[in-house]
């Protein structure tokens, strides 16, 4: 099947100021992958995510999400295709007024015309599917530890079932354990739901275990795109030291 | 075939369903696309129809054209309690893909009929459990304010614990920097007062005695009320935003492990650095005030400067000056007291910091006008 590429990221350059971020970064991902953004600190991996989800405009280059060109697309166009994407940020982003039931159902509230009865349901499942247990609803963020916050986040970037889902650091802040229970969940929601997951990482545990593509960035380009198993192979310095990590645990 | 009615009969149908009645019970035949998008039509065709839960005992998928897991959660909610839980009871001529969804979402259906747990609270308990909090409140300042004066008293024994350099700063902050907006404000104020006092005067030929008025007034009440209530707003606000934000970002607990005293980082410089900047903030208020009034007094009372000073000073005694910046540590104290602990007594979180802020300014505001009043019954009953 011949069927376009769900994100298209083309010869991006991002400058502040004269500090030059990306100087052409380009890569494709198509339905149902999963896949990890990898790069050492500086090197512009959240950056990048803003500005494919339309938060940041970049300094040249071009975004397609769904065939759409996200950064010359109207309002309309824009407010359509972000709901069928979802965003979980590097620490939840829950709105503090809100309960976590209240959060989850916040895009349902805005986007859809549901009755509230149906609301709540579907608040809760999503929440059950994050793997919250149901008292964690009524709760406040302020009263949830990381990992749940982190969750909950997840139940509310999945709630209006989206095709396509950007984590920013999903397994940052966790203990092992728990980062490796989200590993498995994220994983899950791939294979079951049949989304299309792109995460920014720093996590090797994460990308070894869940991850399909590997797309590392560095000195502002894309320096290796493939499989995890090919991509730490690559003759290049960051590469080698990266994953060298935690080689010698592996062995 | 139509639905017209809002009846339940047998045969119910919609765009969405059809209804069929068999000898095990009915048969719900889903079809076109459950998914979230059509959900709200399809929540109004089973409303319509009268389609309860308990009266569908199996679902057949064959004609449905899309599902996710919204839909999947609408279709098993359908069913009843008792077959909804395993495997894929009740369920015909689902495909892989469908039946996958169906599996992911059903597990979690205990979790999503759980009735959501609503706290039930009149009028009359709200009024109740207000009354508590305010109690528990003014009991936790008090209590703070205890723990504030042991600190100050270890200070006084061993004076070099004192923090020059913070109370250097806070001063700066509290006096220094607030000195231009109560020199505008106590003067428009004393213009406002004159200008006053001239219209209820000007009929009994009484305008000397204007300046007795706002001398006395601004002095004794006008400026320490006006320019507390001013510091309230400014340095109380500023007080708790800082500490809630250091206790969000646990820099209070960093100081404490450090070794120090928070009340002695944190809350001694500013609450002293309150008390010196509060009384010298009122005078300079004293100050612009009767300017204020001086200035507009010619041209409305025909008075001469000359003759404005030389009443000023038969009429204004230092009694009244004494009085007036007497109050100003007491309700210094108050300010500092209640902006320190709510903002070290904020909760964790991002939005308590707006939340305790606010607060402050209210209750500060309160406590200034309330030792106001009883200092006024007191001196009063003292006959000063």
């Amino acid at each position: 099947m011949n069927e376009p590429a769900l994100i298209e990221v083309d010869a991006i350059v991002t400058r502040f100021g004269a500090k030059v971020i990306h100087d052409g970064v380009g890569f494709q991902v198509k339905r149902g992958e999963l896949v990890a953004i990898v790069g050492g600190s500086g090197t512009g991996k959240s950056v990048l995510l803003r500005e494919i989800v339309g938060l940041l405009r970049p300094t040249g280059g071009r975004v397609r999400l769904f065939g759409e060109d996200v950064w010359r697309a109207g309002d309309v166009v824009l407010a359509q295709l972000r709901t069928r994407f979802g965003m979980l940020f590097q620490d939840g982003a829950l709105f503090s007024s809100l309960t976590v039931a209240q959060n989850v159902a916040a895009p349902l509230v805005e986007h859809t015309r549901l009755a509230p009865a149906r609301i709540d349901a579907l608040a809760r499942l999503r929440l059950a599917m994050a793997n919250l247990p149901p008292d964690a609803a009524n709760k406040m963020p302020s009263q949830l530890s990381g990992g749940m916050r982190k969750r909950a986040a997840l139940a509310r970037a999945l709630a209006l079932e989206p095709e396509l889902l950007f984590l920013d650091e999903p397994t940052s802040g966790l203990d092992p354990i728990a980062a490796r229970a989200f590993d498995r969940l994220v994983r899950s929601l791939a294979d079951d739901l049949g989304l299309t997951i792109v995460l920014v990482t720093h996590d090797l545990d994460t990308l070894f275990s869940i991850v399909d593509r590997v797309i590392v960035l560095a000195e502002g380009r894309v320096i290796a795109d493939g499989p995890v198993a090919e991509v730490r192979r690559v003759d290049n310095d960051w590469i080698r030291s990266y994953f060298s990590a935690t080689a010698a645990e592996r062995a | 075939m139509a639905f017209p009615g809002k009846r339940m009969t047998p045969d119910a149908a919609s765009r969405w369903f059809r209804l069929e009645q068999v000898s095990a019970g009915n048969v719900l035949y889903a079809m076109g696309d459950w998914r979230l998008a059509s959900l709200p039509a399809i929540d109004a065709a089973l409303a319509g129809a009268g389609v309860a839960k308990a009266l569908v005992s199996e679902i057949d998928g064959s004609a449905l054209t899309g599902l996710d897991s919204a839909g999947a959660l609408a279709l098993l909610l359908l069913l009843g309690r008792d077959t909804a839980g395993d495997g894929a009871a009740g369920l015909l001529n689902f495909n892989e893909t469908r039946r996958d969804i169906i599996n992911l979402v059903r597990p979690h259906l205990d979790a999503v009929r759980l009735a959501p747990a609503r706290s039930q609270q009149g009028t009359l308990g709200h009024v109740g459990r207000s009354a508590g909090h305010v109690f528990v409140m003014v009991r936790d300042h008090v209590r703070f304010l205890g723990l504030t004066l042991m600190e100050l008293v270890k200070v006084v024994a061993r004076p070099t614990r004192l923090r020059t350099r913070e109370l250097a700063q806070q001063i700066g902050q509290c006096f220094v920097n607030a000195i231009p907006i109560v020199v505008l404000l106590m003067f428009l104020i004393g213009m406002v007062l004159t200008y006053l006092l001239a219209l209820v005067t000007e009929p009994y030929g009484a305008g000397l005695f204007v300046v007795d008025g706002v001398t006395v007034g601004v002095c004794r009440e006008i400026a320490p009320i006006l320019v507390a209530i001013l510091v309230a707003g400014r340095s109380g606000a500023a007080f708790t935003a800082e500490l809630a934000s250091m206790n969000l970002r646990e820099e209070v607990d960093a100081i404490a492990v450090l070794g120090l005293s928070p009340f002695q980082v944190l809350v001694l410089p500013r609450l002293l650095a309150l008390t010196v900047a509060l009384p010298l903030l009122i005078f300079v208020g004293d100050v612009a005030g009767i300017f204020g009034s001086m200035v507009l007094a010619r041209p409305q009372l025909d008075l001469s400067y000359a003759t404005y000073i030389e009443r000023t000073a038969a009429a204004l005694t230092p009694r009244q000056v004494i009085i007036g910046l007497a109050k100003a540590p007491l309700f210094a104290a108050a300010i500092a007291v209640i902006a320190c602990h709510m903002g070290l007594a904020a909760p964790r979180e991002a939005r308590a910091v707006g939340i305790s802020t606010t607060s402050t300014v209210v209750q500060s505001i309160v406590a200034v006008i309330l030792i106001d009043a009883a200092l006024a019954i007191l001196f009063a009953k003292l006959g000063w």
